[in-house]
């Protein structure tokens, strides 16, 4: 269709209620004699009536969510830019640290004090925890012992530790420089940890970032992780271990109390970056139900949430595992437990559930944003006991009749008494 | 009906609720297609809300409740027509008749095509994710937007005009990628 088709100017403003009769009468004529225009307006007002649903999500305009695949996500860049690349690079690794001036914003075990301003060129701890807020509005969370250099108020290096970014509106393209790659920020929250073995862990908890190295630009998007070997290589990161707060994130197992130790797909490694998230006894009224986006679980209409799921280890899963027809997810327990899958309510039960599992009768809801506002799918509870320890695997998401997926369900254990 | 196996009342409400939910997005873009504007198409499907339900109990087969429901949405939408005033802007009934039974036709492929557009809205520039997130807030008026913007009306009607093409352009791309156009 041609972008200056008079007819699409008639369907612009039909479509926002503003049509004359004229505009009406052209458009009848295209509907009656015109099949190719009739479907780009049917699908055009199908769109249209179905982009409110997008007003919560795109109002945060800085979290895009796209399906990863590796061999497009990245862009590899020419042998003369990237010898050019590599110059650059090793000269921004060889400015030096300078003094900046940052305010102390939380301590934990430190010997730094809370709304303290100090002129620092290296914050370094042993153990504990320190958040700093840089000249750059950049929040900088360092947990353990670990250390950080400041370059200037928009560029740092973490030589070890574990460091938690939030970029605020100002920060936008705040460099973290890493033993094994750069981290340019987007406008997001997120963690690197560079660890004693000589990798290095990125995970994105908000936002999107980029990671650059002399060959390469990966970007990676809200939930989404990636382990850095010192050969550049990179790996995914399934599974992250949660808290209370955004700094409160760990590669490592969950602790011995969860009932939950790792979850596992089938997705190829290089096809998806996405992890779980394990939180133990993390699932009450607006936890979050996805890793890459802002639903939470809340109360079915006008009734209680329901007891049993109260403070059970959740596992937040990504919302695009439910496109897989073929999507395996494995769970290792670690005991006894009553395992939860919070399915949406659907026409056709998958078969692995009703196989597996009974209804409790209790329902929960997906909500969007916080836990009052509209309820955007409700959710049946589903249980199975699970007597020992061991791997228990889940299928698909449901699909509605013509084989189109709903949303991707979520998964809560809570042990046994 | 054999009050022994009637459904209760929870139970039935349950049902539809259920139903009603899976298919409102697709009963949604329907009337969309079939009326003037997005108030329009909300009215139409507030009365079509409570027509559906009150009309539950005829549905034998919950299989059935797609092709039950769009039915029921034509019917409402010609009724609704009947009600507006004289002056309002219609295609004519043989013209709605053909768009009725193309979006019918359609319906698989308009679901997998909203479900591509969460992937195709989260690629648009942040200028236009955002314009797309407050134009299609409840209650917005394209015309205060505009105002607070510091442009034309016109303008950002055309703006969102693009935007919807594009997104169109985009999920027909996504669907011929996945075989599924």
């Amino acid at each position: 269709m041609r972008p200056n088709d008079p007819r699409l100017e008639a369907l612009h403003r039909h479509a926002e209620g503003i049509d004359s009769a004229e505009d009406v009468a052209l458009l009848e004529q295209a509907v009656l004699n015109d099949a190719e225009f009739r479907a780009f307006m049917i699908e055009y007002l199908h769109i249209d009536s179905a982009l409110p649903e997008y007003v919560g999500e795109a109002a945060e305009s800085l979290r895009p969510e796209r399906e990863p695949v590796r061999t497009t996500r990245r862009w590899f860049i020419p042998a003369t830019a990237a010898a050019a690349l590599i110059i650059t690079a090793s000269l921004w690794f060889m400015r030096p640290e300078a003094d900046i001036e940052v305010e102390v914003l939380r301590v934990a075990d430190s010997s730094l004090r809370v709304g303290q301003r100090v002129k620092m060129q290296t914050l370094a701890l042993d153990h504990g925890e320190a958040q700093v807020r840089l000249p750059s509005d950049v929040k900088l969370t360092l947990s353990g012992a670990g250390e950080v250099r400041f370059i200037d108020p928009m560029h740092a290096r973490v030589t070890r530790g574990k460091v938690t970014v939030d970029v605020g509106e100002r920060g936008k393209g705040f460099v973290l420089d890493t033993p094994q790659t750069r981290v340019v920020d987007l406008g997001t929250q997120f963690g690197v940890e560079a660890r004693g073995d000589g990798l290095t862990d990125v995970m994105v908890i908000e936002g999107k970032i980029e990671l650059h190295d002399d060959q390469r630009v990966t970007p990676l998007e809200q939930g989404e992780a990636l382990r850095v070997d010192a050969q550049r290589g990179q790996q995914r990161i399934v599974n992250i271990t949660g808290g209370a707060l955004p700094s409160d994130w760990s590669t490592g197992a969950p602790p011995k109390e969860c009932s939950i130790a790792s979850v596992a797909d089938n997705f190829e490694p290089v096809e998806d970056y996405h992890f779980y998230r394990i939180l133990p006894r993390g699932l009450a009224p607006g936890a979050a139900s996805y890793v890459n986006r802002t639903q939470v679980w809340g109360p079915a209409d006008g009734k209680a949430f329901p007891s049993a799921l109260m403070n059970a280890d959740l596992v937040q899963t990504f919302r695009g595992a439910r496109k897989r027809q073929a999507y395996e997810m494995q769970l290792i327990l670690t005991r006894p437990c009553t395992l939860y899958v919070l399915m949406p309510k659907s026409e056709r039960t998958p078969d692995w559930l009703a196989r597996d599992f009974t209804l409790t009768g209790d329902e929960v809801t997906l909500r969007n944003g916080d836990v009052g506002s509209r309820i955007q799918m409700p959710c049946e509870v589903w249980q199975r006991v699970v007597t020992e320890p061991g791997v228990i695997t889940l299928g698909a998401a449901p699909r509605k009749s013509q084989g189109v997926p709903l949303t991707m369900y979520g998964v809560a254990a809570k042990p046994l008494p | 009906m054999n009050p022994m196996s009637a459904p209760s009342a929870s139970a039935q409400h349950d049902s539809f609720l259920r139903l009603y939910t899976e298919h409102e997005p697709a009963l949604r873009g329907f009337v969309r297609s079939l009326v003037s504007s997005r108030e329009d198409a909300r009215e139409v499907m507030q009365e079509l809300a409570v027509a559906l339900w009150r009309k539950f109990e005829s549905l034998a087969d919950p299989a059935q409740f797609r092709a039950w429901a769009f039915g029921m949405a034509r019917m409402q939408v010609l009724a609704w027509r009947r009600d507006q005033a004289r002056d309002r802007h219609f295609f004519g009934e043989e013209a709605m008749t053909i768009i009725a039974e193309q979006a019918e036709r359609m319906s698989t492929q308009l679901d997998a095509q909203r479900e591509a557009l969460e992937d195709c809205v989260a690629k648009l520039p942040a200028d236009q994710r955002s314009l797309v997130s407050r134009a299609y807030a409840p209650g917005v008026r394209i015309d205060d937007l505009a105002a607070q913007l510091g442009r034309s009306a016109m303008a950002v009607y055309k703006t969102l005009h693009r935007i919807r093409i594009a997104l169109v352009e985009c999920t027909r791309a996504t669907l011929a990628k996945e075989g599924l156009s």
